[in-house]
């Protein structure tokens, strides 16, 4: 059985890797597509959230007090007074997109500031009305950061206390290492499962499903070779194939999250893991990815054709991703019992090793309940590769 | 001459898919394929299965080549039970039929390894059989070309040489020369001569009478999956042509043919 296994990993093998086309399909375009999406739309995002220095905004203002004159000052914004009739004009410039914003302030601002009592008066304060175009981006912008300012305005004419003031004591007391650990653990394991399922259902049909509806099969089947040697076989080669593909799109997405989170410019680095934690994550994909090419094995097996195939692993992937979103939200406390349930226990385990807070029995039990689902699996293959009804139907 | 092949008592019934019944244009749910069949081939010899399409050959002969288990009775194969011991049947034949496919990636040079090594054979017996096989049929010079670009001819000789690559005692054929040129169809029906003269023993199914007269010692009819005679060529023929005594079989089988 061992000779006769060999013989088809071997063949499987010069398969997958002689198809430069294939190998670069299935390894090296998922990792590469990643890294370019994720960092396009990192940057994308930091171009979009990082304001535009060199833009003058149009700012009109209405009744401006003299204590409030100030706060735009401090901000460099140049901006034109104007008078209470000439607003609905600049509301109109602005819904036309030609002014960014408008600032209206009650007659007598200061005085009413002064007079009022939120407790005693019980009646609505004085109120600064500001226009802006949200369609608008600069115009968007500049209401958030004027928003800001002047709640902070607000925040200081009553100031009674302050809340983390001095800036030069270190307040937050996570560490870097766990800072990371969490953008990591926020992410990265739902998108691992997510690309250990896409690689597994980008290798299995064609090479099961496919060599059923090309015939080739049937002229392995007639051959003396053990049912249980094929299907061992084909498990452990697109285990490979799909562990590779989920390799790389692994690094694609650990290459391009800082860049995504961040834009570049904050320190997110995956070298706060230890070797330990990168042993525990590569047995447990390695255990995953055998689970999942096992169950996606037997649905090719099923199949009559990659197209059928195809139709039947996406509700399986969509499942997948679905136990993989809700896994990564859950608490980090999870009873043992849990880490029976393949992919489920996956995604658990992952989340835990990236946040520094898993358990070598959580990895024993996952790695340990994958492998026997794996397997059953090879066992139903077995069988379903001597049913003549499913190899042989048309 | 020693039996090599018992076929006994062999039915073989499918489920018809609404579909199929469509096709078939039947409301019975059920076909029977093949029908209490029952025959001998011995070694030496090509045995003929002559019967028109549809009428249960190729199950019969995917049953022989333990494809599909037959739903009652048994066939043995060298006294190899092919229902109880499959393995041991499938390593003591070849099997040609257009339904089975090499792989188009792959070169015939690389596929002929890989079944012979499949079938257990070693290395310098497969090295020598290659070489002879593909001198034989002219696959030497394509020997690294992948089957994808080779010509429908050159295919149907690679699958014929692959599978006998371990050089079986039995070799089951089915429909060997269909879908070929004249040239190839010659090449191959030569080569029938000439396994059946180094004392190998041939099941081969057809509806081409020309190809049973010039190659077969006996011949099997079957008709809608029953066997209506087995014999010697010369005694089933009776003194007619192949093509005139098989409709006169037919008709009394069947009926007057439209």
């Amino acid at each position: 059985m061992r000779s006769e296994l060999l013989t088809i990993i071997k063949k499987e093998f010069r398969r997958f890797f002689g198809d430069k086309r294939l190998f670069f399909s299935t390894v090296i375009l998922p990792g590469l597509i990643i890294f370019i999406m994720y960092t396009l739309m990192g940057q994308l995002m930091a171009d979009f959230l990082k304001p535009d220095e060199s833009y003058k905004p149009k700012v009109y203002v209405c009744n401006e007090p003299e204590s409030a004159k100030q706060i735009l000052k401090s901000m460099n914004i140049t901006y034109h007074e104007v008078k209470l009739g000439q607003t609905a004009s600049v509301k109109q410039k602005i819904e036309d997109q030609k002014a960014d914003l408008l600032l209206v302030y009650p007659d007598d601002f200061d005085e009413l500031v002064a007079k009022y009592d939120a407790i005693a008066s019980g009646e609505k304060a004085p109120e600064i009305e500001m226009f802006y175009n949200s369609a608008a981006k600069e115009s968007e912008a500049l209401f958030k950061t004027l928003t800001t300012a002047y709640d902070s305005y607000e925040t200081t004419m009553s100031n009674k206390f302050d809340i983390n003031a001095d800036q030069d004591v270190k307040f937050d007391l996570a560490t870097e290492e766990d800072s990371t650990a969490q953008v990591f653990a926020m992410l990265v394991p739902m998108l691992l499962v997510m690309m250990l399922m896409s690689g597994c259902m980008a290798v299995a049909p064609d090479a099961i499903a496919g060599e059923k509806e090309r015939g080739t099969m049937a002229t392995l089947l007639v051959t003396p070779v053990k049912r249980s040697s094929i299907a061992l076989g084909k498990v452990i080669s697109l285990s490979v194939f799909a562990l590779l593909s989920g390799i790389s799109s692994t690094t694609g997405v650990l290459l391009s999250l800082p860049k995504l989170m961040s834009g570049g410019e904050e320190n997110l680095s995956a070298s706060v893991y230890t070797v330990g934690d990168y042993a525990a994550l590569a047995v447990s994909i390695l255990a995953t990815v055998l689970c999942i090419i096992s169950i996606f094995s037997i649905v090719s097996t099923f199949a009559k054709s990659v197209k059928e195939a195809g139709s039947y692993s996406t509700p399986i992937m969509l499942v997948g991703t679905v136990v993989a979103v809700v896994s990564s939200m859950g608490s980090s406390e999870h009873s043992l019992k849990l880490f029976t349930i393949p992919i489920y226990n996956s995604a658990m385990l992952f989340s835990g090793i990236f946040s520094m807070k898993y358990t070598m029995a959580q990895v024993g039990v996952t790695v340990a309940s994958n492998l026997v689902l794996a397997i059953v699996c090879v066992y139903i293959m077995t069988r379903m590769f001597n049913s003549e009804k499913i190899m042989f139907s048309r | 001459m020693e039996e090599i092949l018992r076929v006994e008592n062999v039915s073989k019934t499918f489920k018809l898919s609404s579909k199929q019944m469509k096709l078939e244009k039947t409301k019975d749910k059920k076909k029977v394929a093949v029908n209490n069949v029952s025959f001998s081939a011995y070694e030496g010899e090509i045995f003929g299965l002559l019967g028109p399409n549809g009428a249960g050959k190729t199950t019969t002969l995917r049953m022989i080549a333990t494809l599909i288990k037959p739903d009652g009775g048994d066939i043995h194969v060298e006294g190899k039970s092919s229902v109880k011991e499959p393995v041991a049947v499938r390593q003591r034949i070849g099997f040609l039929t257009s339904e089975l496919k090499l792989e188009d990636f792959f070169t015939p040079n690389y596929l002929f390894d890989y079944f012979a090594t499949l079938h257990g054979v070693d290395a310098q017996t497969t090295k020598e059989r290659k070489k002879e096989l593909f001198d034989r049929f002219g696959i030497s010079e394509f020997a690294e070309v992948k089957v994808a670009n080779l010509s429908t001819g050159m295919k149907q000789k690679v699958s014929l040489v692959v599978s006998i690559a371990h050089d079986p005692n039995f070799i089951i054929f089915d429909e060997p020369t269909n879908g070929l040129d004249v040239i190839t169809a010659k090449v191959v029906t030569d080569f029938l001569k000439d396994l059946k003269e180094e004392g190998k023993s041939i099941i081969l199914s057809t509806h081409i009478f020309e190809l049973v007269e010039k190659l077969c010692d006996r011949v099997g009819v079957i008709i809608d999956g029953k066997l209506v005679t087995c014999g010697n060529l010369e005694e089933i023929k009776d003194g007619k042509t192949l093509e005139d005594r098989f409709f006169e079989i037919y008709e009394e089988t069947v009926g007057e043919i439209a």
